[in-house]
């Protein structure tokens, strides 16, 4: 199994230089004089030269990526000139803050996705069924940034429950209990459309396994009906869930982008938002790898539960 | 009726293999594995083995489906793939060799107007004439494939591969997936057609009380390679190979008990690393030292000419 | 037809109640969002300070008016409009580009499959936004950009699917078959594949427009998209969150269109999906309860208690697009102690629904029995309680099933599924159980059984896997054993082996079978009596000899004579013209009748009664070919 693990962390390294080369063509296309459009209003003449030091813009589109992935191998992302400091400091700050949201929401995303599912397909056509498709509908049709504008409205203005932005109380706040009370609203609006998408395959998963040979030979067996469910079809259901929850990994992280910039949590998302405004194009660049990154050892992680889970993968 | 019109010489597939990216060799199935026979003009030859026997690959490689590793495949002399017009193919699965989205009279047109070179008018004409062929009405060419039955789908696929008249038919399990009431009306049609446009069949199937009927010759397959060879009379009648008896003794058949052991400790040899010697040794009771480490050759024994096996040891020889 | 078919999907798709509503609210948003220009909308654009911040339902701006005074309403039209357009636009390029990968892809295959996939990999490692965020960054804010960074971030999905499906279908048999029709490649694949594929595109695109139109309005929300004085939904809600608090509206009102619009399309696209998805379509994906619906006016009294197993008058229906067939009618059996039986006949003849609806084990939905009942020494089984019937399967009554790779669970061991099988019925500890374990593979004949509990399925032959089914189906001593074709997916070699086991251990245990086939030989193999089935009735019963020898039942004789033997290569195979028919349509009279050789007029009058020919010989026939005499 360690063995396994360690395959997929190798096969993992050209999915990340893949990663570099798309953001870095990205990066090429941008037009006119790359290091003027790249500093913006920051382009002083010294700071035009060092770009076109550090990029290597004289020299061949090969030749540049080589300099700019050797840069990015010693931890140098470049340079913020809006924030005035570098890009690796800006983005591992923040970094934490993100991946706190995003995992909670994905946390929460599964354990009532699965839930929810399982229960809508074990009662098929029912009024629980009934109920929960009708909420998964709501949920992925939902634009998180409204959603999280509505929670603020109903739970921050007029029930006054929880706080309506930030990630600690300006005064005297940093305690865990803190945080938790600030990570409710946004950790639960970034779970909401996860949560109908994971629901929706899992009944699909579920009502797919349900009707396979091994379950008629489970009730054959004369297993208990909670027994046929929950170990025969349910682990047989997830084998086929799991890398969706790898999936919507991706779209909670890059929601946090709308739920950061509603509810000011101080992540990537709403730094990269900002940036975009101030066309800090290389602290964009800094997030987007890092939360990428971040993404492959998601869906690294769903394969090898998946792999733990189904021994025809092994 | 003694010309071949079908030359096979050694022929070998092998899937697989290569090298990764990291230059480890790929695992590499043995699928046939040096296989030589011919088939006569006019004639029927059965080939029979079991699942992984490489029957049907060696079936797409004589339409031209599939390429060999190694090896020669000549039919009517031409070799090489572009054999479509001489040599068509009939599918196991009938209903999944018809597209669902095309009217039947659409299918049977593609290979008069690719192969034939027919015009609109002929075709429709020929279309007529082919299912007729088959005793399908000339209504079907209107119909969709889902609105046919297993035995009538099966007839369209003949049909088709009529179309172009070939020369030589390659049938792949053509009655297997059908009800046995169906079957019979398939082999009944078959013999029906090969008489009445001059075919030869390759007819291939795990089925042996279908292959000893339809056969004037037959193949017997085991793991990619031919264990006895010759007329169906006389390897139906008196098996040289070991494996062809266990076949027979194996075939359930009405009013017959039941003749073998219930043994399951030999199964197939690895695909991915075939033993050096005979294959079936594992499995068989005759099996000495000479038989796992030297591969027999398929020779004629026994006396006679006609009849070929490939075994250290063969049954009928001894009598 | 094809016509008929497309007016049938419309149909389908409007019987669906959700996506019907979807189609009307969709219509009419798309409805008001065409006539945009010619409504009687205040000028969108037209500010007006004085009136900021109006509330809905003010006079002359019903839904109120924003920060800089302009009316809500109208501004809401219009950027429907534009949402919309941006959408479906995104979508457009989105499809075209993917469907055009993924089909080259899928349908090319090797090397440039593989070039291809790993680009479209590398753009789906990317979460799904941020991608679009960094496209936007470089090409600098605007909706044109926004929706070109979209329509790029959905390619993959249209890809991966398309060539999935173009991929399995360039793989399947009518492909071949078109090219040894002598098609080139690319008529191949117009011809043959892209139809095919339409309906996955259309799926892939009725799922992802929504999405794809809630995206771009995120990207304009963040300022990223529409620039003023342009205006989309999400626009003006990203405008409407600078006044969140002092005027609630301005922002609730294009999030709720929004809302409403997403949500319209994925209620068509979910009906979309349904139709186009054939497995839904036959209704395949309901799910099948733990044990059939008893339904039934009649319940008979056994009238052979001593017997294993007694079937009287059993009948089993299916619900079939809103009809009722029956699958089984007026079905008696009987198995003694010790016995095996043969339930013959052709696929559709009904035999393995008899078997299954004994266990209550016919997947309901679609089916039910409705009639009759099944005696096991005497007990009557649909009257049982569930709890009564779950503790008799695979105790009394156990099961062996056709395909054995499908039939065991094939995420845990066998070792696993034999001792939950020996547990489920007796309170052994789990050490002990395992040692059974291992005692019934080695009665099966496996070779090294400690070693072989640590084996998943999918690690052993076909031929052992069905030698675990049954030593599952002994592990608790049952009296009667259901086999459903238990042989037929083997190979010859290894359907003898597992045969002669099977008849080894029936006599050792002592156990009655009911063993269900389409093969005489196999019966005459094992079985000591036979029984025939046809259109979902007995036709003919007696001692496996006796009907192999002299068949009552014109359909029998048939059958028998149509099979080519072994042995007898210059037998003509006397072939059954004609089909059986199907369970919706069966004549009047005797159900062979149609096909039957020696049919007189008075056979398709009335349904014709089980006769008994001899002691434990019965046929369904008012004619039957052998006298009561010649038993």
């Amino acid at each position: 199994m360690i063995a396994y693990v360690a395959k997929r962390l190798l096969a993992a390294v050209p999915v990340l230089f893949g990663l570099t080369i798309i953001v870095f063509l990205i990066m090429a296309m941008i037009p006119g004089d790359p290091a003027t459009a790249i500093l913006g209003s920051y382009a002083t003449p010294e700071n035009v030269e060092r770009l076109n030091r550090q990029l290597g813009l004289d020299r061949s589109l090969v030749e540049q990526y080589l300099v700019w992935i050797t840069n990015l191998f010693h931890g140098d992302f470049g340079r913020s000139y809006a924030l005035n400091r570098p890009v690796i400091d800006e983005v591992m700050e923040r970094l934490s803050a993100t991946l706190l949201l995003a995992g909670t929401a994905l946390v929460l995303a599964s354990v009532l996705g699965l839930l929810a599912g399982v229960v809508s397909a074990v009662r098929q056509y029912g009024w629980t069924d009934r109920i929960v498709t009708f909420l998964v509908l709501v949920g992925i049709s939902m634009p998180a940034f409204w959603l999280g504008l509505l929670l603020i409205l109903l739970f921050a203005v007029t029930w006054r429950l929880f706080p309506a932005s930030g990630m600690v109380a300006i005064y005297g706040g940093g305690g865990p209990l803190d945080i938790l009370r600030h990570l409710v609203l946004p950790a639960v609006t970034l779970a909401v459309v996860a949560t109908g998408v994971i629901a929706r395959l899992t009944r699909t998963a579920m009502l797919e396994v349900l009707r396979q040979d091994y379950i008629r030979t489970a009730r054959a067996k004369g297993l208990r009906e909670r027994r046929v469910i929950f170990r025969h079809a349910f682990v047989a259901a997830l084998v086929a869930v799991v890398p969706v929850i790898g999936i919507q990994a991706g779209f909670v992280l890059g929601g946090a982008v709308y739920v950061e910039t509603v509810f000011q949590w101080p992540g990537i998302g709403s730094m990269l938002v900002n940036a975009i405004a101030t066309r800090d194009i290389l602290l964009v660049q800094g997030g987007v790898l890092v939360v990428a990154a971040a993404y492959v050892l998601f869906n690294l992680a769903a394969d090898v539960v998946q792999t733990l889970l189904d021994p025809r993968l092994r | 009726m003694s010309d071949p019109l079908v030359e096979v010489r050694d022929v070998t597939r092998r899937f697989g293999g290569g090298h990764t990216l990291f230059g480890n060799p790929r695992p590499q199935v043995h699928a046939v594995r040096g296989v030589s026979f011919d088939v006569m003009r006019g004639e029927t030859l059965g080939i029979v083995g079991e699942s992984g026997c490489g029957k049907s690959t060696i079936a797409r490689m004589m339409v031209g489906l599939d390429v060999p590793t190694d090896g020669t495949l000549h039919v009517a002399g031409v070799g090489g793939g572009r054999l479509a017009r001489t040599v068509q193919y009939v599918f196991q699965d009938s209903m999944a060799a018809l597209n669902p989205r095309k009217r039947i009279g659409a299918i049977l047109a593609v290979p008069l107007k690719r192969l034939a070179g027919l015009d609109r008018r002929q075709r429709e004409e020929r279309i007529g004439a082919l299912l007729d062929a088959v005793s399908l009405d000339a209504t079907f060419a209107e119909r969709y494939p889902h609105e046919l039955s297993g035995g009538q789908a099966q007839r369209v696929g003949i049909a088709r591969a009529l179309a172009a008249e070939p020369s030589l038919v390659v049938l792949d399990e053509p009655v297997s997936a059908l009800d046995v009431s169906m079957q019979a009306q398939v082999i009944n049609l078959l013999a029906d057609l090969k008489r009445r446009f001059g075919l030869t069949y390759v007819f291939i199937s795990h089925d042996l009380s279908v292959v000893e009927m339809v056969s004037d010759r037959v193949a017997v397959l085991y793991f990619g390679k031919v264990v006895e060879i010759g007329p169906a009379a006389a390897v139906f009648g008196r098996a040289q190979h070991p494996y062809t008896d266990l076949l027979l003794r194996s075939a359930p058949a009405p009013g017959r008990p039941l003749r073998v052991v219930d043994d399951a400790s030999a199964e197939l040899p690895d695909p991915y690393d075939p033993p050096e010697g005979c294959a079936f040794a594992p499995r068989c009771p005759r099996a000495a030292n000479v038989c796992r480490s030297e591969d027999p050759r398929l020779v004629p024994r026994g006396g006679k000419a006609d009849q070929l096996s490939a075994c250290h040891f063969p049954l009928a020889a001894e009598l | 037809m094809a016509n008929a078919g497309r007016s049938g999907a419309v149909s389908l798709l409007l019987n669906n109640r959700l996506a019907a509503a979807g189609v009307a609210l969709l219509a009419l948003i798309v409805a008001v969002a065409l006539l945009a220009p010619v409504l009687p909308l205040a000028d969108p654009n037209a500010t007006a300070p004085a009136d900021r911040l109006m509330r809905p339902f003010s006079p002359d701006h019903l839904l109120g008016t924003d920060a800089l005074g302009r009316d809500i309403l109208a501004r809401l039209v219009w950027g429907t409009r534009v949402s919309l357009m941006v959408g479906i636009s995104a979508t457009a390029i989105a499809a075209m580009v993917g469907s055009a990968i993924g089909l080259v892809a899928g349908f090319v295959g090797g090397r440039i499959d593989g070039l291809l996939m790993r680009g479209i990999d590398m753009v789906m490692a990317f979460p799904y936004i941020l991608l679009a965020l960094a496209i936007v960054a470089v090409l600098g804010p605007g909706l044109l950009n926004a929706l070109y960074a979209i329509a790029v971030v959905n390619v993959p999905f249209f890809a991966r699917n398309v060539r999935g499906m173009a991929l399995g279908l360039s793989r399947r048999e009518f492909v071949d078959a078109a090219r040894l029709s002598g098609q080139s490649g690319p008529e191949v694949l117009f011809a043959e594949v892209l139809p095919n594929v339409m309906p996955v595109i259309v799926v892939t695109m009725s799922t992802t427009v929504g999405w794809m139109i809630l995206e771009t309005a995120g990207l304009s929300f963040l300022g990223l998209g529409a620039q003023p004085p342009q205006a989309d939904l999400g626009s003006m809600l990203g405008e409407g969150r600078k006044v969140l608090f002092n005027a609630p509206h301005v922002s609730v009102v294009p999030g709720l269109m929004i809302f409403v619009l997403v949500m319209s399309i994925n209620l068509v696209g979910d009906g979309v999906r349904d139709v186009l998805d054939p497995r839904l379509k036959s209704g395949a994906l309901a799910r099948p309860s733990a044990r059939t619906r008893v339904e039934r006016a009649d319940a008979p009294v056994a009238t052979t208690p001593a017997a294993v197993l007694e079937l009287k008058g059993l009948r089993t229906l299916f619900g079939l697009g809103g009809r009722e067939v029956a699958a089984v009618r007026d079905v008696d059996l009987l198995i003694g102690e010790g016995e095996c039986l043969g339930l013959v006949g052709e696929s559709g003849s009904g035999k393995s629904v008899t078997a299954m609806s004994i266990m209550g084990l016919v997947p309901s939905p679609p089916g039910r029995i409705g009639g009759g009942a099944a005696f096991f020494r005497g007990r009557d089984l649909f009257a049982l309680s569930d709890g009564e019937i779950r503790r008799m399967r695979g105790s009394a009554v156990a099961h062996v099933f056709q395909d054995p790779l499908s039939t065991l669970h094939p995420l845990f061991t066998i070792g696993d599924q034999l001792i939950e099988a020996i547990r489920a019925h007796r309170p052994l500890r789990r050490r002990t159980a395992r040692q059974e374990a291992a005692d019934l593979l080695a009665l099966v004949r496996i070779p090294n059984p400690r070693l072989r509990l640590e084996a998943y399925p999918h690690e052993l032959s076909g031929g052992m896997r069905q030698r675990v089914a049954i030593a599952m189906a002994l592990a608790n001593d049952a009296d009667l054993v259901v086999a459903d074709e238990p042989t037929t997916a083997l190979d010859v070699t290894v359907q003898a082996e597992v045969l002669t086991l099977l008849n080894r251990l029936r006599q050792e245990k002592n156990a009655a079978v009911l063993f269900i086939t389409h093969d005489f030989g196999v019966v005459s193999a094992l079985c000591d009596r036979v029984a025939v089935m046809y259109a979902g009735e007995i036709v003919e019963t007696g001692r496996t000899e006796a009907v192999l020898a002299a068949p009552a039942h014109p359909y029998t004789r048939r059958l028998v004579d149509c099979v080519p033997v072994l042995g007898e290569p210059e037998r003509r195979l006397d072939a059954i013209e004609g089909r059986p028919p199907p369970p919706g349509a069966l004549p009047k009279g005797c159900a062979f009748a149609p096909r039957c050789p020696s049919v007189a007029p008075v056979c398709r009058e009335a349904p014709v009664a089980v006769r008994e020919l001899a002691a434990g010989r019965t046929a369904r026939c008012l004619f039957p070919l052998v006298g009561a005499g010649h038993v």
